[in-house]
């Protein structure tokens, strides 16, 4: 039963969690701007620092798109460079400053809250994500060379050594994940060819990966109704198109959603089969235990005393294994966590209590009353001389 | 053997229960619906009954949707805030969301509402969508603005467009129940 219990309280916490770390408001994110192709693919590239971006947007036409009424900020970035397995992104200034990673969060550098450093301010300077700086084990002053492309075997930019000179404080978002050089930088490294070099300098020749966009709030805060119309005049385009992350997260959660249901049916049915497990044992036990009970009785113990035994038998075990189920269920988020923060930069907490964590004592209580109550019937229906007759 | 019976029947009863409980509204849509409580801010489109039975299409400005000659042709998406009538020209049949520019720099289209006999002109000027990459001559966005429209909230409008695919056609619109002849 506990492990059944450990299973459901696990792979909801999951999931809640999961659903709460990939829709939290788009991680902060109103709108991608991003070039033809898949959403998805621009958008697990954009805000998770996965896969690639299908492509390239120009400058210019990113700067007409911030002269929109309803579009109040752009901060654009240019992907497709690594460094030991996490992607470095050349990105504007202004990301670390006006950025909001989660509505009324901003990237800190903060020592207090675990940052050290400070921002880039020249070309051959970065900062890098809180979880990547450990995973690689960088410190501040130590340097790299950027990969041209987040394949093995892809090209080192062997002559552009880039120093560390801030590590962002943790924000529990994919960023933290992620390596982060001054966006003109991108076009100055050797090896990109004179017709991105020129970009540096001249805006109409400039190309970027996507930008992301900030939103005019109307009052209540909620979203100006008019990105419905920017976001279908951008995609009339054969430049660009205009993600918005709160309409793909949830498609994806469709497509893979299904997984959680198997892991949750999955966890379902072991507590089911543990409470049909449990009525077996009572069963068989009260058939061991006829002739104690039947001597109870003859000892003064009326019926209903009989019947209250069994019952309370089995509601101690349920509520026993209520409890382990739940410190073990939370032990298995845990580890769960350490591993999926390894890989995603998502973090999970074995401290998250989801709704059912509350109810999950009260129900396994309330099955294991009703499991109780046909072995407690024959228990109240014992015969006592029946039962009290030697055995020989 | 009865004890065994019985829970096998208490099994397959509580995985009947198991299976009844997988067929609810996942949160997912939960969550996608409860979007649509925020004020004017849900993130998916619109849908509009397009004519009188049948068939839907979106209408993705919150307009009503216009056959152009036939539902397969083309859609004129119209919609009128205070004062100001606003006409996208989309594709036909599911293609609503695709914009079809057209050559017209202008639109002059006759209106009547409902319950007047009066017919007012109305000119819908050519407003280049810049970041569809629209001219004007290859526009897709047409706009009209008069004093007289405030407060209206039905009327019929008919026009001619002189070339919606390289042709000459009419275009009726009935406003908000959309024009479908099909």
């Amino acid at each position: 039963m506990s492990l059944g219990a450990a299973l459901l309280v696990a792979v909801v916490s999951l999931r809640e969690q999961a659903h709460r770390n990939f829709i939290q408001e788009g991680l902060g994110v109103d709108a991608v701007l991003g070039p033809k192709g898949s959403p998805l693919q621009i958008i697990l590239n954009a805000l998770y620092h996965l896969d690639e971006m299908p492509g390239k947007i120009k400058w210019t036409y990113y700067e007409a798109v911030l002269k929109d009424p309803i579009v109040e900020e752009g901060i654009p970035f240019i992907t497709g460079h690594s460094y030991g397995g996490f992607r470095v992104n050349a990105i504007a200034e202004r990301f670390f400053t006006d950025f909001e990673y989660v509505p009324g969060k901003h990237f800190s550098l903060d020592p207090r809250s675990g940052g050290q450093g400070r921002l880039f301010a020249a070309r051959d300077e970065a900062v890098v994500g809180w979880a990547a700086a450990r995973a690689l084990k960088l410190r501040l002053g130590d340097s790299f060379n950027p990969v041209c492309g987040v394949h093995s075997g892809d090209p080192v930019h062997e002559h552009d050594q880039i120093q560390f000179v801030g590590i962002i404080a943790p924000t529990g978002t994919p960023h933290d994940r992620a390596i982060y050089i001054p966006l003109k930088t991108f076009f100055t490294l050797e090896g990109h060819g004179n017709e991105v070099a020129v970009m540096a300098t001249d805006p109409a020749q400039r190309e970027i990966s996507g930008a992301y966009l900030k939103i005019k709030r109307i009052r209540g805060g909620a979203l100006h109704p008019d990105i419905q119309n920017l976001k279908y005049t951008i995609n009339q385009s054969s430049k660009a198109q205009c993600v918005i992350p709160n309409e793909v997260l949830p498609q994806l959660f469709g497509i893979i959603g299904w997984a959680d249901r198997v892991l949750f049916a999955m966890a379902l049915l072991v507590s089911l089969l543990s409470v049909a497990f449990l009525f077996t044992s009572l069963v068989n036990a009260l058939r061991e235990r006829r002739r104690d009970l039947a001597l109870i009785r003859s000892l003064g113990a009326n019926r209903c005393i009989v019947f209250g035994l069994i019952i309370t038998e089995s509601l101690v075990i349920t509520a026993f294994s209520a409890i382990i189920g739940l410190v073990f269920g939370h032990v298995l988020v845990g580890l769960g966590a350490h591993y999926v923060d390894i890989e995603t930069g998502l973090r999970f907490s074995a401290f998250y209590f989801s709704p059912l964590d509350y109810l999950l004592l009260p129900v396994m209580l309330l099955l294991g009353l009703l499991t109780a109550i046909i072995p407690g019937i024959q228990a109240y229906r014992l015969g006592v001389l029946k039962n009290l007759t030697q055995i020989s | 053997m009865k004890t065994y019976r019985l829970l096998v029947y208490i099994t397959n009863g509580f995985l009947m229960l198991f299976w009844l409980a997988g067929c609810q509204p996942s949160k997912m849509k939960i969550a996608e619906d409860s979007q649509c409580k925020e004020e004017h801010a849900h993130s998916h489109e619109h849908g509009h009954h397009h004519g009188k039975e049948g068939h839907e299409h979106n209408a993705h400005h919150g307009g009503c949707l216009n056959a152009i000659v036939t539902c397969e042709n083309g859609h004129a998406e119209v919609k009128i805030t205070e004062d100001i009538i606003q006409c996208w020209f989309v594709g036909g049949g599911s293609d609503t969301g695709k914009a079809t520019p057209i050559g017209d720099k202008s639109i002059t289209i006759s209106i009547t509402t409902a319950g007047s006999t009066l017919i007012n002109t109305l000119v819908l000027q050519a407003k280049p969508l810049v970041l569809a990459e629209e001219t004007i001559g290859h526009c897709s966005y047409f706009e009209g603005k008069a004093p007289w429209l405030k407060g209206i909230t039905t009327f019929t409008a008919t026009g001619t467009v002189q070339s919606f695919r390289g042709k000459t056609v009419p275009l009726v619109i009935e406003f908000p129940k959309g024009y479908d002849p099909d």
